[in-house]
């Protein structure tokens, strides 16, 4: 179907039209968000059922051309690598949406456009197969979250979201003059591009010099997004004061752009570049390889060692991210068909999950108006269905096999024992931690004395049901069943895999 | 007749501000700004349809070399015809609030319009002259309009002393190449230059219209007049004057460098990309201190200068990089003084101009200046899908090409720290209530339809690009390397 997915991207942006309408009306404004966000995802349905399993390439392409004169094209693709995070996109945005039924009373019709410009944004980043154009839409997340956070957030909003942009924004400006960059390398003038698929096969026109910088100015954009040690101090201060929606869509889809990046252009454009090494005060040489999979091996264990600590709930799933993302990296750098595969997975998985753990800690939060883990205890008493939705998704989070979030981690320390020994080794330690600090947070927060408080409170009411139901039932199905994801995403890995690994055929140099 | 023909924008222009002064003598009663307003876009309108290409056959050389019209001239003239027609938007209400003499304001602010015009058609040193003289003294005036703020006096006076200080250093230059080469007209200096080669004199003739141009364009070290000039003058004004003499000063720098100055080829390279760092980043700096908003907007003016004077510094690249400082000129007009207009939905009577406390909540008070203004600041840091993300890409794409990767880093970097004060006028509008006594809202939808036009316009022309940009380039091809 021709079209499908420029409809995908822009649905949300469509729905300013019946927003428009929804004058003022909160309920209305509410009811316009969830039906847009749910028919976008009826949409992406379509498209994910006409996606053909074991094709490599990019499917449905659709190109027109943007800036002539610079052969700069609007170019949109999909891929095994990309599809799913699609999908995965369209039922966050629904799933946030429906929580912020009860908790947003403010300004509504604002934060509902926000949010569908979030979606164009996101879904933009995922699909756009041309750098400028997908430079465009990962901008293009930044100034709705940058409101959501500042707006609807907590009480030290304003500086958490100034930091988080500033961050972004610094990683992503160099980015941009890395794009600018690879243009000018890519030919000779009048036949330059940046559609990632010519791209591809323009490899040998970049100088190992050249691939180096490059990926050192895309690696930190997606560093920093991601957010991988040590660029994630923006992370817990932007979860702990963004308002619950916000928190789902920044765990769940804003750091998957990092990982997305990472695996679709940094890895297969700039191959030499990764394994180059650079000078580096003190010990001279480093390996830019080893440099991103220690960091990675850093971020497990440092973001559990982190969260075993924290005595807020949200920081305390905050830094867990840290260590889940860690998984994604220390997968893709890998540059095996298994690790690849399992960083891919984690990010879908850790996308459900950690969205349903900050939709539960938003749920606990609406009633208690307490954080601090230490002011909470007993809720399981009261609780039954709460207790129930949330012991699932913290199990999840821990990699209990047989439920999601085990699959991606399985697959990435399998990858990573290939690769390295002791490296698999010390990453798997992460696994234990985590188990250590999500169940023993578990333990202080829903068993031990009641407080008197608390006792009146109700638990879940119906439009959360209808919020945690999807992810609740994808958390067990994809952990019981994951084959079907890894159909899909398996060709296309493989493909970027091969390269990522082989050498690019270097000519001259260009310049 | 053709030679007429080929000014006749220039004429247009001319004659409105005669009929707006007229106007101001015939009607009486209330409608009289009104009419003056609508006199005034009226004789704009017709200029711009006046600058239509196929009106004359490019490129054309009028009265024995005075004058060259070609896609380069028509580029400047659309851009300083859109200015002023913004800058007469945002102006009436402002007048009737603060009782400036508005006929007199917009018939100053059309001759400077059209000394700006007539740079871009100078084709010899003395209609370049008059054309920057046209241009300021007018601006001199505006800036003093405000006869009984001592900040506007100050403002005027600050201008007028530095402005004829480097004016008469521009015109000790000019006297300087003129002497060297036996002619005024740009071709015949570039003859004389290409016999003479780079000489001391040469030299000493360089400085003195450099550091003369340098002053006009605000580009540091010569930037010190430009805070206290846009701070104080009446913000209409400042933001004209924040703009259009700007790109003027550009226009008349690819002109000499372009055209007078070819022969020599000189490597500016290295001179203008050092110029261009320290004033992005002294701009940016400073600006990030400011708790006015209008000064703010001043300092990040200053910052905007080194942005184009990066894509001047990367002149090795060719005409690209000349298509770039024309994008960026266009740009930059357009989002600027779409800015410096929105501070003008607040009655700021009395003040120096809105303090960043002023707006406070203002997203609730006025949603759509808000949002408006809003798309300006996204524009202005130079995120996607604005204009201003292309004219920063459209200058990356030279300096890099030029060997010049570490000015775009520093481009890159210092685009990220505007970012802080740019986004921080989000903040205090949408994410801050008020606290105390803000400003109230003045009658402005003059001014919402000057700010609302620039800001969609920053989106369109963000997301449809390519007629801009291909026209850029070739108004750049005239402009030799």
């Amino acid at each position: 179907m021709p079209g499908l997915l420029t409809a995908i991207i822009f649905i949300p942006l469509a729905g300013f039209i019946p927003l428009a309408l929804a004058w003022r009306s909160d309920r209305a404004s509410k009811l316009v968000g969830i039906g847009v966000s749910i028919v976008d995802l009826a949409v992406s349905l379509v498209m994910l059922a006409g996606f053909k399993i074991g094709e490599p390439g990019f499917q449905m392409v659709e190109k027109i051309n943007w800036l002539p004169t610079l052969g700069i094209s609007y170019q949109l693709g999909v891929d095994g690598l990309s599809v799913l995070l699609v999908v995965l996109t369209a039922l966050l945005m629904v799933v946030s949406l429906v929580a912020s039924w009860h908790p947003i009373q403010t300004r509504v019709q604002e934060y509902i456009a926000a949010f569908l410009v979030l979606e164009t944004g996101m879904l933009g980043v995922f699909l756009a197969l041309d750098l400028f154009l997908f430079y465009v839409f990962f901008e293009l997340m930044l100034i709705p979250m940058y409101l959501i956070i500042g707006i609807w957030g907590g009480p030290r909003r304003i500086y958490a979201t100034i930091k988080f942009v500033l961050f972004t924004l610094a990683g992503s400006l160099l980015m941009l003059v890395g794009i600018v960059a690879v243009y000018l390398q890519s030919g000779e003038p009048g036949q330059r591009t940046l559609s990632y698929v010519e791209l591809l096969q323009r490899r040998s026109l970049f100088p190992v010099e050249f691939q180096t910088l490059a990926f050192i100015a895309f690696a930190l954009a997606f560093a920093i997004k991601l957010p991988m040690f040590p660029f994630h101090t923006w992370l817990p201060d932007a979860h702990v004061e963004a308002p619950t929606a916000g928190s789902i869509i920044l765990a769940g889809i804003l750091l998957k752009a990092g990982g997305y990046g990472f695996i679709r252009f940094a890895l297969p454009l700039f191959p030499e570049g990764i394994r180059a090494s650079i000078p580096f005060p003190i010990v001279g040489q480093v390996n830019l390889l080893a440099v991103v999979l220690a960091l990675s091996v850093v971020a497990i264990l440092y973001g559990a060692a982190v969260s075993t600590v924290q005595r807020d709930l949200k920081k305390l799933v905050a830094y867990s991210s840290v260590a889940h993302m860690g998984f994604v990296t220390l997968g893709a750098f890998v540059l095996n068909a298994q690790g690849m595969a399992g960083a891919v997975l984690q990010m879908v998985n850790h996308g459900l999950v950690t969205g349903a753990l900050f939709l539960c800690v938003g749920i606990q939060y609406e009633r208690t108006h307490r954080r601090l883990i230490a002011d909470l205890g007993g809720l399981a008493n009261r609780w039954p269905v709460y207790t129930g939705f949330f012991g699932l998704f913290v199990l999840a989070s821990l990699g209990l096999p047989g439920l999601n979030g085990f699959v991606g981690e399985f697959l990435v320390l399998l990858g990573t024992l290939a690769h390295n020994v002791a490296l698999g080794a010390i990453a798997a330690i992460g696994v234990i931690l985590a188990a250590v600090y999500l169940l023993w947070m578990f333990q202080r927060v829903m068993y031990g004395p009641l407080r008197e408080a608390y006792r009146a409170l109700p638990d879940v009411n119906r439009a959360e049901v209808i919020a945690l139901v999807p992810l609740a039932a994808l958390t067990i199905l994809l952990g019981v069943y994951p084959q079907p994801l890894l159909d899909i995403i398996n060709p296309t890995l493989e493909s970027i895999v091969k390269l990522a690994t082989e050498p690019t055929v270097l000519s001259v140099v260009a310049r | 007749m053709n030679d007429l023909l080929a000014i006749l924008p220039e004429l247009a222009v001319t004659l409105t501000a005669a009929v707006v002064l007229v106007v101001d003598l015939a009607v009486k009663g209330p409608g009289r700004l009104r009419a003056l307003s609508l006199v005034a876009l009226a004789g704009l309108l017709v200029a711009g349809i006046a600058a239509r290409p196929g009106v004359i056959v490019t490129p054309y050389t009028a009265f024995n070399g005075f004058v060259v019209v070609d896609e380069f001239t028509q580029f400047f003239r659309v851009l300083f015809i859109v200015l002023a027609f913004i800058a007469v938007l945002a102006a009436e209400e402002y007048s009737a609030r603060r009782q400036l003499p508005y006929a007199e304001l917009i018939a100053t602010l059309l001759f400077s319009t059209l000394g700006a015009m007539t740079i871009a058609l100078s084709g010899d040193l003395i209609t370049l002259f008059v054309g920057l003289e046209l241009m300021t003294i007018p601006v001199y005036v505006l800036a003093g309009m405000q006869r009984r703020n001592p900040f506007s006096n100050e403002a005027a006076l600050k201008y007028f002393l530095l402005g004829a200080f480097s004016t008469a250093i521009l015109l000790y230059g000019f006297a300087w190449l003129y002497g060297l080469t036996g002619s005024t007209e740009l071709r015949g200096i570039a003859a004389g230059l290409a016999s003479t080669g780079l000489t001391g004199p040469v030299l000493v003739a360089l400085a003195l219209v450099t550091v003369g141009l340098s002053f006009k364009a605000a580009v540091v070290p010569f930037h010190q007049w430009t805070p206290d000039a846009y701070d104080g003058a009446p913000t209409p004004v400042t933001a004209f004057m924040s703009v259009a003499p700007k790109a003027a000063a550009f226009a008349a720098i690819l002109r000499l460098v372009g055209v007078a100055l070819q022969p020599l080829q000189i490597d500016w390279t290295v001179a203008f990309a050092v110029l261009a760092a320290l004033t992005m980043t002294l701009g940016n700096v400073v600006a990030l201190a400011q708790p006015s908003v209008k000064r703010m907007l001043a300092y990040s003016s200053i910052a905007h200068t080194g942005y184009i004077a990066a894509g001047v510094a990367a002149a090795q690249a060719g005409p690209q990089a000349w298509a770039g400082v024309l994008f960026y000129a266009f740009a930059y007009g357009l989002m600027n003084i779409g800015a410096f207009a929105a501070l003008m939905v607040l009655d700021t009577e009395g003040t120096r101009g809105a303090a960043l406390d002023d707006l406070r909540g203002l997203a609730r008070r006025a949603p759509w200046p808000a949002l408006a203004f809003t798309v300006l600041l996204i524009s202005l840091t130079g995120l996607p899908p604005t204009v201003g993300f292309w004219a920063k890409v459209f200058v990356f794409l030279p300096a890099l090409d030029a060997g010049l990767g570490w000015l775009a880093v520093i481009m890159a970097l210092n685009a990220a720290l505007a970012a802080y004060y740019y986004l921080r006028v989000v903040v205090y509008m949408y994410m801050l209530d008020p606290e105390g006594a803000v400003p109230d809202l003045a009658p402005a939808r003059l001014v919402g339809a000057a700010v609302g036009l620039t800001a969609i316009a920053s989106i369109v022309l963000g997301i449809w690009t390519d007629p801009l940009y291909s026209w850029a380039v070739s108004a750049a091809a005239p402009i030799l390397r």
